[in-house]
């Protein structure tokens, strides 16, 4: 309509140069301005309606016609509401991955969504079955990069973190979980969390094994951190059994006796022993 | 080594060691010639680790121990496996100082209150076998390295 309204304007302006600049052009102007006006915007009462019929993907499409100023408590309420039941029903006809993109979408069209728990919930569960789909499609290491992009998105989160360690075990490595539960912990989870992390079974064995791996790993700084800091109340014993079945000059005993001397956790002949561990 | 020069040294042993002394039971002569067989494994390793580490362990089966049939036979096997494990780490120069100056003797028994344990008491080390003890020397190396 617009389109047209300017073709028309520009031919005229052509044939009849006063006439447009008297009549049509303030005329077209005024068409312009008031295009919202044919668009019909929503207003609050109409998002309300829309939560009421459960018609969320339309209430997020008209969500920004709310005036910026008025984007208050109840406006966040209604879209935040409305995102997580589009992103779950996304995810319930199996559309993970679209779900978690969308996710993300909205996250970046509105950054409220950082505080909305029930959302970020919603899209760390849809995120992690599309990881889940992508590594089970044998997709390795750009389904890794893909869930550390997804779990950094969302910083504050630590259960995604927990969660994207243990699921990228079934399919990897014991080391390449460790960065995911180091991230975990390091976004304060609270203490019941915090206990489940280094306690779980899943992280012990991630510090256990990258604490062999060769020194500049990243996964090897994550273990010292997580094993001999953050968690060595849960994990001392488990660190000294640890070195207890390890070899006499191997990187895993000289990075446990580091760690273990440290924290005075050893015996005189513990002790020789990583004498002797020592390069 | 012949056999009939074999068999003179296993009985020596037997003799040296004094297993020949009398028991609740009468050993039969195969018995005891077995008993002797298994104390001569466990010497000859007694004899790599007084090379290895330093130290001359006073070595001691503790045969009324051995109630189950198959270490009454031939514990040697399990028995020899600490020893073993001490020989490994006696490869570091810290370690063999600290097992010669603590490690004195060596008691081989069967246990049924710490299996597959080892115990340390002024520089006697208790190593105590079960019958079937799959991955024996991983666990003696764990033990020592936990306990000594």
């Amino acid at each position: 309509m617009l389109r047209f309204l300017l073709a028309l304007t520009l031919s005229l302006t052509q044939r009849y140069p006063q006439m447009v600049r008297t009549f049509l052009f303030p005329l077209v102007l005024l068409c312009i301005g008031s295009g919202p006006a044919f668009a019909h915007p929503y207003e609050m009462i109409d998002l309300r309606a829309l939560e009421q019929q459960d018609c969320f993907e339309e209430l997020l499409e008209h969500a920004r016609d709310i005036a910026p100023r008025a984007r208050d408590q109840e406006w966040q309420g209604l879209v935040s509401r409305a995102a997580t039941q589009v992103v779950r029903g996304r995810a319930l006809r199996g559309q993970e991955e679209q779900a978690a993109t969308l996710a993300d979408q909205m996250l970046a069209l509105h950054p409220f969504l950082k505080r909305a728990t029930p959302f970020l919930d919603a899209r760390a569960d849809v995120g992690l079955k599309a990881a889940e789909s992508c590594m089970r499609a044998g997709e390795d290491s750009s389904c890794w990069d893909q869930l550390d992009l997804f779990v950094r998105t969302d910083p504050t989160h630590a259960p995604l973190a927990f969660r994207a360690g243990k699921l990228v075990r079934k399919f990897f490595r014991p080391t390449a979980s460790m960065l995911f539960f180091h991230e975990a912990l390091l976004r304060q989870p609270g203490a019941v969390l915090k206990k489940d992390i280094c306690s779980d079974e899943v992280t012990i064995e991630a510090v256990r094994w990258s604490l062999g791996l060769p020194a500049g790993h990243r996964e090897l700084k994550a273990a010292a951190v997580v094993g001999f800091e953050v968690c060595f109340e849960e994990m001392k014993a488990g660190l000294v059994d640890e070195l207890v079945h390890s070899t006499l000059s191997s990187a895993v005993a000289r990075h446990l006796c580091s760690g273990l001397i440290e924290k005075k956790m050893l015996t005189p002949f513990q002790m020789a022993y990583c004498q002797d561990a020592a390069p | 080594m012949t056999g009939t020069s074999f068999r003179l040294s296993l009985v020596t042993t037997c003799l040296l060691l004094g297993l020949c002394a009398p028991n609740a039971r009468a050993l039969s002569p195969e018995e005891k010639l077995d008993r002797a067989s298994q104390e001569l494994i466990v010497q000859e390793q007694a004899k790599v680790i007084e090379q290895k580490c330093g130290t001359k362990l006073a070595i001691h089966l503790d045969w009324a121990s051995f109630t189950n049939e198959e270490l009454r036979k031939a514990p040697g096997e399990h028995c020899v496996a600490l020893l073993h494990a001490l020989e490994s780490l006696c490869a570091g120069n810290h370690l063999r100082a600290y097992v010669r100056k603590h490690v004195k003797s060596f008691v081989c028994l069967q246990s049924a209150r710490d299996p597959g344990g080892l115990e340390v008491r002024r520089g006697e080390l208790r190593w105590q076998i079960l019958p079937f003890m799959p991955n024996v020397k991983d666990i003696a190396y764990a033990e020592l390295l936990r306990k000594l």
